[in-house]
């Protein structure tokens, strides 16, 4: 009887590779059997209670966290940029990354572009570019961003002018700005062409390396094409009302008057019509303000429940409560917003 | 410097070392992916990453391979060799530590400047302020270390190991002993809990990570006083250790 023949070194190496190779295969099919069971996370698990407390103890790896949480805030964007659009915890996450790196420029620039522009919070916006411009003061892209905010947010309340013109002014200072926020400067001095310096914001953005802000830049320019083709119809409306002595009563008849066969289609899909009082409407545009309103209503209700331990017994003392003018009215004609005062819920 | 020479060749050997530079290299070369997701921010994330990979990796060879140092020798009965020529025990001691901080300054340098060329190779040179971040952290790694070699003279290298751990995450928080909420004001526990800061070491002073990462210059003043004050705490560290071996009854 002979002993058996043992594996030559390199095929027995190749042997426990094998093994090892087959093992971790079977854990994918494993882990994805594991995700099926466990139940989705209804919300972000990112709330932190006391961030200054965290940043004590990072073992001085607080700059990394923050790297990593913004990295994280970039994806809950963009996520929610294409699904819910509410941004629940998007100021809480770009404030905690600012605690645990004081001095990140990129957060307070790129954070006040999301809250302004896509959570439609430029209360939240300036905040964070005024804590930025203390922190990091020889920076001229936030009070640069603090303008655009006043210029494009802000248009219409009576102080963004001033303000806008303080925060140029600011940018400029800092003594680094390139040349277009000089041009910027002058211009808006000038008061000329307001919305052609937006869409030249946007359309340097366009040229940005990521893509997150590439798509941001690239809905806005969207948005700003539907703008100004319902500015176009708005001033067809005028012309035919001087003409008529009423307004059109379809769009057919606004078209028909100006000898035009139809509107540039809307790029993001939506559709054109008139609404009350032949007011030039868009389906795109009502949308994403129904988006915003309802965002921010829901984000109101839950501070007040959490500042007062119940929900407002209505919109109405919500407005009264939290500060609010009064309550917005719902973007498309006709509808009205729903509120639950037992669930807090508003549809 | 035999004792420094042999410990620095001993400690090269160490497979540990090399498992924690792969790790640091995988962790540097790595945060440029990180970087594709981060709206531009991929030069601060890549600065961030380097700095903090020198700061822990270099910690953890610290703690792993001076917490084991002293008792090593002890352990294998080499000691009695070693002390049978004429060498004083501290001279065995400091000479122990002057080769692990040589191994130390070798793999930081080594880090320093792979990082330093990556960051090149990104489009984005070093500053002063990532040099002074590196010479802060080998303060505080001369500091780790020396609690370390202190530690191994006196218990065992696990509970040396995890005292050396405990002291490098709680040394980044001594901020706490100081900014204390304003119901502190005036009793007992304030008093205690300020002079915890002061032999409490504080590594926070050594870390600087957030103003190199965000090309925020520092003074050099600052530089130089947290310099002075790892030098002081290091050798206060060194003596006690030297003064332990002393007195052991080996």
């Amino acid at each position: 009887m002979t002993a058996p023949a043992r594996a030559r070194p390199g095929r027995a190496a190749l042997l426990w590779l094998l093994a090892a190779a087959l093992c971790y295969a079977a854990t994918i099919p494993a882990q994805r059997a594991a995700d099926r069971l466990r139940p989705p996370l209804r919300d972000e698990v990112l709330y932190l209670p006391n961030e200054k407390l965290l940043t004590h103890f990072t073992a001085g790896l607080a700059p990394v966290i923050a790297d990593l949480l913004w990295l994280r805030c970039v994806q809950y964007t963009a996520l929610e940029n294409r699904g819910a659009r509410s941004f629940t915890w998007l100021e809480q996450m770009i404030f905690t990354t600012t605690r645990l790196d004081p001095r990140f420029k990129g957060v307070y620039r790129y954070g006040a572009i999301f809250l302004s522009a896509l959570r439609a919070d430029s209360e939240a916006a300036m905040r964070l570019l005024r804590t930025g411009m203390v922190e990091v003061p020889d920076a001229w892209e936030l009070p640069y961003e603090a303008a655009i905010i006043q210029l494009v947010n802000r248009r219409g309340a009576p102080d963004a002018e001033r303000l806008t013109a303080f925060y140029c002014g600011m940018a400029v200072a800092t003594g680094r700005p390139p040349a277009f926020v000089a041009e910027l400067a002058s211009r808006f001095q000038a008061k000329q062409d307001l919305s052609g310096i937006e869409e030249g914001m946007w359309r340097r953005m366009l040229e940005s390396d990521d893509k997150v802000m590439r798509e941001l830049a690239a809905r806005k320019l969207q948005e700003m094409a539907i703008l100004r083709n319902l500015h176009t119809m708005e001033k067809w409306v005028e012309e035919y009302r001087a003409r008529h002595g009423a307004p059109p009563d379809t769009l057919e008849a606004l078209l028909a008057f100006k000898g035009a066969k139809a509107l540039p289609p809307d790029p993001l899909g939506g559709r054109y019509f008139l609404g009350p009082e032949a007011k030039p409407m868009n389906s795109t545009m009502l949308d994403t303000e129904t988006a915003r309103e309802l965002g921010m209503l829901r984000r109101r209700v839950e501070e007040f429940r959490n500042t007062r331990g119940a929900f407002p017994g209505s919109l109405e003392e919500l407005a009264r409560e939290t500060g609010m003018k009064r309550v917005p009215e719902h973007p498309w004609p006709g509808r009205s917003w729903k509120y639950n005062p037992a669930t807090g819920t508003v549809e | 410097m035999i004792v420094a020479g042999n410990t620095l060749r001993e400690s090269v050997r160490d497979k540990v070392l090399y498992v924690l530079l792969l790790f640091a290299a995988t962790s540097i070369l790595g945060s440029k992916a990180l970087g594709w997701i981060s709206v531009g921010q991929d030069i601060k994330i890549v600065r961030d990453f380097c700095l903090a990979s020198m700061s822990v990796f270099g910690a953890l060879i610290s703690i792993f391979i001076g917490a084991s140092l002293l008792y090593k020798e002890m352990d294998k009965k080499t000691l009695y060799t070693i002390l049978s020529q004429p060498l004083r025990r501290h001279e065995f001691v400091l000479g122990k530590y002057a080769g692990l901080m040589a191994l130390i300054a070798v793999t930081l340098a080594a880090m320093a400047v792979s990082s330093g060329a990556y960051l090149l190779v990104l489009g984005s040179a070093p500053d002063v302020s990532f040099l002074q971040a590196v010479l802060l952290t080998f303060m505080k790694l001369a500091l780790v270390t020396a609690l370390a070699v202190l530690l191994s003279a006196a218990t065992s290298p696990i509970l040396g190991a995890l005292i050396v751990f405990s002291a490098y995450v709680f040394g980044h928080a001594t901020g706490v002993l100081r900014d204390l909420p304003p119901h502190f004001d005036g009793t007992f526990a304030k008093g205690l809990l300020e002079a915890a800061y002061y032999v409490i070491p504080n590594l926070s002073n050594f870390s600087i990570q957030s103003e190199a990462a965000n090309g925020v210059a520092v003074a050099w003043a600052y530089v130089g006083w947290a310099v002075l004050y790892g030098a002081l705490y290091t050798a206060a560290l060194l003596a006690v250790a030297c003064l332990a071996f002393e007195r052991k009854d080996l």
